[in-house]
């Protein structure tokens, strides 16, 4: 499994990623200039709803959510095409025909992904930290590790994102993960308002529809919850840990079965 | 054979394994989702919701139908479960006022004009407004059906609210002959004794009537002039006229009312009325008695806490009753007030010498407070001329025969500006310690 995750780390060692970095390290530093999310959001309308409680915690800066896109557009490229690219070479059957099970190479390549996309975001976040800190760039000092697990929290995002985009790579092969996914995530943030405009306007506001909505909420991944206020510390924080390994651990385990029934001698 | 066994035995585990992970996955993220999803959702008070502002990133159009109908149904469902007859009233009238459907605007509010078991709700006269004059709906009520309602109300605050609210309500119909239809409404004021306008805010509603009359007299008189008279208006020219002036006689009678309240004043009174009834004995009781004899305009009121206290012989014995007291010297002349000697005679009489001068003290600001006559202050002070300069025991008695001089001046009564002039000069003069020194020796006694 280590080994498997290990080969597929190898592939980030080329210069165009080096220059995608510095490049994103620049945007992310730049962008920290702006207001944090959360001080952007007229009160009282739908969106600070979505991301405020009546918790006072530290903002997420703005440089830590393009830092976070940045990582998930990145792990999404990876992540779409490792395994079809096996497929279509074949690669996948020589792992397997070694004594690597596929439970060992789907659970490799996704720790190989997960850990590319934390060290994009780590890397980014300690560009943002050194410019804050000595440079004096950002609206919101680094001044705190509160600050700094805050910032952490969203990318927890990450977990579940990149099993899907997995899943998605096995069914519809590269170009179909990346556009799945992306479809995926605008359904899932739009569907992640359900609840809480059910929560904030009467019953019957949408009549019969908001029953079937509300069902269909639990087929998509909360975005939301990731930047919620409530979400930064305690139980919630521990509820969006288990949230998030639950929520990956489904599209593995239908990773899984997928490499189990799909016919990998088909690409050749 | 024995290899494929083992594969099958392994497939099988593998399978039974993926179920149980499979199983504990979804178990865990119900559990987890329903876990923030409710902290997500318990910092959301809905009554405290803005729906405007919640929709305010939507098209106007789609934005003013979904608040409409947001709205609508908040309103719906608060009235639904509304338990209490008051509840019921206002919620009625909250929904009746925010639906556009006329059918059931006049559902909501006839069963509380119809059913005699709302005749005694306090507040019912928001449903006698909703339903007054519209003429664009057919099961409106006539004035002189709401004038009748009127007739049935008691409480001084609730009459005038429904004066107003009818009053408004008509303001708000956009009728062409509005004014004409305010003053059929409004005329019945005009036959009220005085006694009746306790509310000085009363005093726009008769503006309202003299405006309004005055204008229908001089349309009448503007027709007659230009030969388009109709038929009338040779008539309304003068009784229209007469009755804006009677509005404004009405009107400066009103104003003039020193006993009528502000309706802010006269929410406080019944406040400081219910705490008065409900005050602990002792200082608390005092408290909200003085709090109570300042406010009331009412001498008779005053006079009759005054004598309840006194009845008390531990409250006739503590310093705040002097204050109390006191507030009955702007009473001087009024009838079922209580006689300024009767107050006089108590602070004479009262142990403690800083107490007999906090007591004259604060009943000349009483006085001052309601810019008193000189007559009035000459009446409270006087008893202090035939005190001998042996029996005042500060010096600080020099500012009362001050008082004195000055008032003897203005009423031209030589005899008390010498005898005060003599008494003020001889107390500046004496050693006589100052109420300072007074209380801070007794303290060193002590």
């Amino acid at each position: 499994m280590w080994a498997i995750a290990q080969f597929s780390l190898l592939k980030m060692r080329e210069s165009a990623f080096y220059l995608l970095m510095i490049v994103a390290a620049l945007i992310c530093v730049f962008t920290n200039t702006a207001d944090p999310v959360s001080e952007q959001i007229a009160k009282g309308s739908l969106f600070s709803y979505a991301f405020s409680g009546d918790v006072r915690t530290t903002s997420i800066a703005m440089g830590s959510c393009v830092a976070l896109i940045i990582s998930i557009l990145i792990a999404s490229f990876y992540g779409s095409s490792e395994i079809p690219s096996d497929i279509n070479t074949g690669v996948i059957l020589v792992i397997l025909s070694k004594p690597v099970g596929r439970f060992n190479y789907l659970l490799g390549k996704y720790i190989a992904i997960v850990l590319m996309g934390y060290a994009i975001f780590a890397f980014l976040q300690l560009v943002l930290f050194i410019s804050s800190r000595f440079l004096g760039i950002g609206v919101i000092p680094y001044n705190s590790w509160e600050m700094a697990v805050r910032q952490f929290v969203p990318a927890l995002i990450l977990l579940p994102l990149i099993a899907v985009n997995i899943t998605f790579s096995i069914m519809g092969g590269a170009l179909g993960a990346m556009i799945f996914t992306a479809l995926y995530l605008i359904f899932s943030i739009i569907i992640a308002f359900v609840p809480l405009t059910m929560a904030i306007f009467p019953e019957g506001m949408i009549p019969y529809l908001d029953e079937i909505l509300f069902v269909a909420h639990y087929l998509f991944l909360n975005p939301l919850f990731y930047f919620h206020d409530t979400a930064a510390m305690g139980l919630p924080l521990t509820a969006l840990v288990f949230y998030s390994l639950s929520t990956a651990a489904f599209f593995l385990l239908t990773s899984i079965y997928l490499l189990f029934t799909t016919d990998l001698n088909a690409a050749q | 054979m024995s290899s494929s066994k083992k594969t099958i035995t392994r497939h099988r585990t593998a399978t039974i394994g993926m179920v149980v992970v499979l199983f504990i996955t979804l178990v865990v993220y119900f559990a987890s989702e329903s876990l923030l999803r409710n902290a997500m959702l318990k910092p959301i008070q809905r009554e405290k919701v803005d729906f405007a502002k919640v929709l305010d990133w939507l098209p106007p159009k789609t934005k003013a139908e979904l608040e409409y109908r947001a709205r609508y149904l908040d309103l719906r469902q608060k009235y639904d479960r509304s338990t209490t007859r008051e509840e019921k009233l206002q919620n009625a009238y909250k929904l009746a006022v925010h639906t556009r459907d006329m059918d059931e605007h006049n559902e909501l509010l006839l069963p509380f004009i119809n059913d005699p078991r709302y005749a005694d709700l306090p507040g019912l006269y928001l449903a006698y407004g909703r339903m007054l004059y519209d003429p664009k709906n057919p099961k409106a009520i006539s004035i002189p059906r709401y004038h009748a309602y009127l007739k049935t109300l008691k409480d001084p605050l609730e009459l005038f609210f429904a004066w107003r609210e009818g009053r408004d309500r008509l303001g708000k119909l956009g009728l062409r002959d509005a004014h004409i239809v305010n003053v059929e409404f409004l005329k019945p004021l005009l036959e009220k004794p005085l006694s009746f306008f306790l509310i000085r805010d009363y005093s726009y509603l008769l503006d309202n009537l003299k405006r309004n009359a005055k204008r229908i007299s001089n349309d009448a008189a503007s027709r007659i002039a230009r030969k388009r008279e109709l038929p009338g208006d040779a008539e309304k020219v003068g009784s229209m006229m007469q009755l804006s002036l009677d509005a404004e006689k009405l009107q400066n009678a009103v104003n003039a009312r020193t006993d009528n309240y502000s309706v802010n004043d006269y929410r406080k009174l019944l406040t400081l009325r219910d705490k008065y009834q409900k005050a602990l004995p002792g200082k608390e009781t005092l408290t909200a008695a003085f709090e109570l004899v300042r406010h009331t305009r009412n001498p008779a009121e005053r006079a009759k806490i005054v004598k309840t206290l006194l009845k008390n012989p531990d409250y006739a014995k503590d310093p705040m009753i002097l204050k109390i007291y006191a507030q009955v010297a702007g009473d001087v002349g009024k009838a079922e007030a209580i006689p300024i000697t009767d107050f006089q005679k108590f602070v004479q009489n009262f142990p403690d010498p800083a107490g007999q001068y906090n007591g004259y003290l604060e009943a000349l600001r009483r006085l001052n407070s309601l810019r008193a006559s000189s007559e009035k202050k000459m009446a409270l002070l006087r008893p202090l001329l035939s005190r001998k300069l042996k029996d005042l025991p500060f010096k600080d008695y020099a500012g009362f025969y001050d008082q004195i001089s000055r008032c003897a001046v203005y009423l031209n009564d030589q005899n008390a500006f010498e005898q005060s002039t003599r008494l003020r000069d001889a107390l500046r003069e004496s050693d006589k310690p100052t109420l300072k020194e007074y209380l801070e020796a007794k303290k060193n006694t002590k």
